[in-house]
């Protein structure tokens, strides 16, 4: 009976780890660092066109799975997990 | 949904509040001052963001400069096309736009018990968090003959301005067939390729006007940033690893530097090499700006440790370090990354003013360095928070310019003029 309660420890310890390895970083988050090299194109996209979320969001899913290239942005997108990258496109298009 | 770090975090602010009864710091953050300490890409984007995220913090910045002179861009300024003075940053947008108000003086001692700053005119200033960004101080002790007071005979042009004019000018000033010997500093230190951006751009100016000198680096690394890419590059427009190198590069790691003749620009080594420069840029060994170390902000490795999740520091709470000063492992030491390191500091301080919740940090960071005035390079990378509060790179991510095509290294060229120009309205305007 010890034996089983400690295999279930172990398992709840490892489990647990798991489910917390590396959190989604926030939209916010994600679009500050964005603005380090984009800060000026995103502030005038917004007073030439409406971008719009999803396009934002598929066009920074080309550059993570190489559908499209670019010198710098592939290395960039790479970084970033599907779900930060629909949450920053989210949070650019409806701040800016 | 919380993570268990954020957890951790809160419950320990919990516990205290708990068992003092009362908040130490029990304002709304309406009645908070942050000071921040260097007007650099870290201290001016801490201060614009703090205000941006929360308009009601009271932010001061204490810069005795009265406008910042860009360090990238700074080796553009040997190679002839770009003035020293359009690397001029004006505070003025910092106060109009963003009402940080900016005191240009030094700061003379930080007192971390009572969350107070000492002024050089001896004016006391009151933090309830301080942010600490004063960049890097040169560890002369470890070279013979040589130190600040006579760098301006031997520039190390490692911080951008007076010195970046006395190394152009020596270059100038230099026979065609003379001798640069660049002495490229040990791990860690600021920009960790700009020893090599600035061989290639020596390397542009005296091709076109003193075609028989040379370029020699000492270095004190067996390995640089980017070199694969630099020594490509420099095989293919300085000649280099034929026997008309413009550019020689020499790893020195276990015989350093150790004397330097400066009547005669002549080196010597640990083993009694000698070398003799017509210039040379002797770029010393680093460490955090003396203020960090009179605060006691530096441990025995001369760095600042910090908890990366918020930067403040471990050795004094409500203390928060960034930039080239603080120990932010393995990010470069650069201007963007200090930039970066500023925004994660910026959400930490307004969130634990507040007492919101802490958020998962994040950090890019990217290097340009131009090869000549039309082809360049770049180093990138994504880092994140591992589970033991270490900032690890993300798998996967990041990497070197991906191929040499004239084309790919035209377009870097460009991204890093382009580059210096974003990164300086986002930090400053």
């Amino acid at each position: 009976m010890k034996k089983i309660f400690k295999k279930i420890i172990i398992l709840f310890i490892t489990t647990t780890a798991y489910t917390y390895s590396m959190a989604d970083v926030s939209g916010k988050m994600v679009a500050y660092t964005c603005y380090s090299c984009h800060g000026e194109q995103l502030t005038n996209l917004k007073s030439t066109q409406p971008l719009s979320t999803i396009s934002l969001r598929n066009t920074l899913l080309a550059f993570k799975y190489d559908a499209k290239s670019a010198s710098m942005m592939n290395r960039i997108a790479k970084g970033f997990t599907d779900n930060e990258l629909m949450a920053v496109a989210t949070y650019i298009t409806g701040s800016h | 949904m919380i993570s268990r770090r954020q957890f951790m975090h809160l419950s320990s602010r919990s516990a205290a509040l708990w068992l003092t009864g009362c908040h130490k710091r029990a304002f709304n953050s309406s009645s908070a001052h942050v000071v921040i300490i260097g007007g650099g890409f870290g201290g001016a984007t801490a201060a614009k963001m703090i205000k941006q995220l929360d308009s009601s913090i009271k932010v001061t910045l204490i810069e005795p400069k009265q406008h910042y002179i860009t360090c990238p861009g700074s080796n553009w300024v040997l190679a002839g096309f770009k003035k020293i003075e359009s690397l001029n940053v004006s505070y003025q947008q910092l106060l109009s736009r963003y009402d940080v108000g900016i005191i240009h003086q030094k700061v003379a001692t930080i007192n971390p018990e009572k969350h107070y700053v000492t002024l050089s005119d001896k004016q006391k200033i009151p933090y309830d968090r301080l942010i600490v960004s004063p960049g890097i101080d040169f560890r002369w002790e470890l070279i013979e003959g040589h130190d600040n007071s006579t760098s301006h005979l031997i520039p190390h042009a490692w911080k951008a301005g007076i010195q970046t004019t006395l190394l152009k000018n020596q270059l100038q000033a230099m026979k065609n067939g003379g001798t640069v010997v660049i002495c490229a500093p040990p791990n860690p230190f600021r920009c960790p390729p700009g020893p090599y951006e600035r061989a290639s751009m020596i390397a542009y100016y005296l091709k076109q006007h003193k075609p028989k000198s040379k370029i020699i680096i000492l270095d004190a690394k067996s390995q640089f940033s980017k070199q694969q890419l630099f020594f490509k590059s420099w095989e293919k427009h300085y000649g280099f690893a034929s026997n008309n190198s413009m550019i020689e590069w020499h790893s020195i790691p276990d015989n350093p530097i150790r004397k330097i003749d400066i009547k005669n620009r002549q080196l010597e080594t640990d083993f009694g090499d000698i070398f003799k420069a017509d210039v040379l840029n002797y770029i010393p060994t680093q460490k955090a700006a003396n203020i960090a170390h009179t605060a006691g902000l530096c441990d025995e490795s001369g760095w600042c440790p910090v908890n990366h999740q918020t930067s403040e520091s471990t050795l004094h709470p409500d203390i928060h370090v960034i930039g080239d000063a603080s120990i932010q492992n393995p990010i470069p030491k650069s201007a963007f990354a200090a930039n970066a390191e500023a925004k994660v500091c910026a959400f930490a301080v307004v969130n634990l003013l507040n007492q919101f919740e802490a958020i998962e940090p994040l950090w890019v960071n990217t290097c340009y360095s131009l090869i000549t005035q039309e082809q360049g390079i770049s180093i990138a990378m994504v880092y994140k928070l591992n589970q033991q509060g270490k900032i690890i790179k993300v798998t996967g991510a990041g990497g070197v310019t991906p191929n040499i095509a004239e084309a790919t290294l035209t377009i870097e060229a460009n991204n890093a003029k382009r580059w210096l120009k974003t990164i300086v309205m986002d930090s400053f305007k």
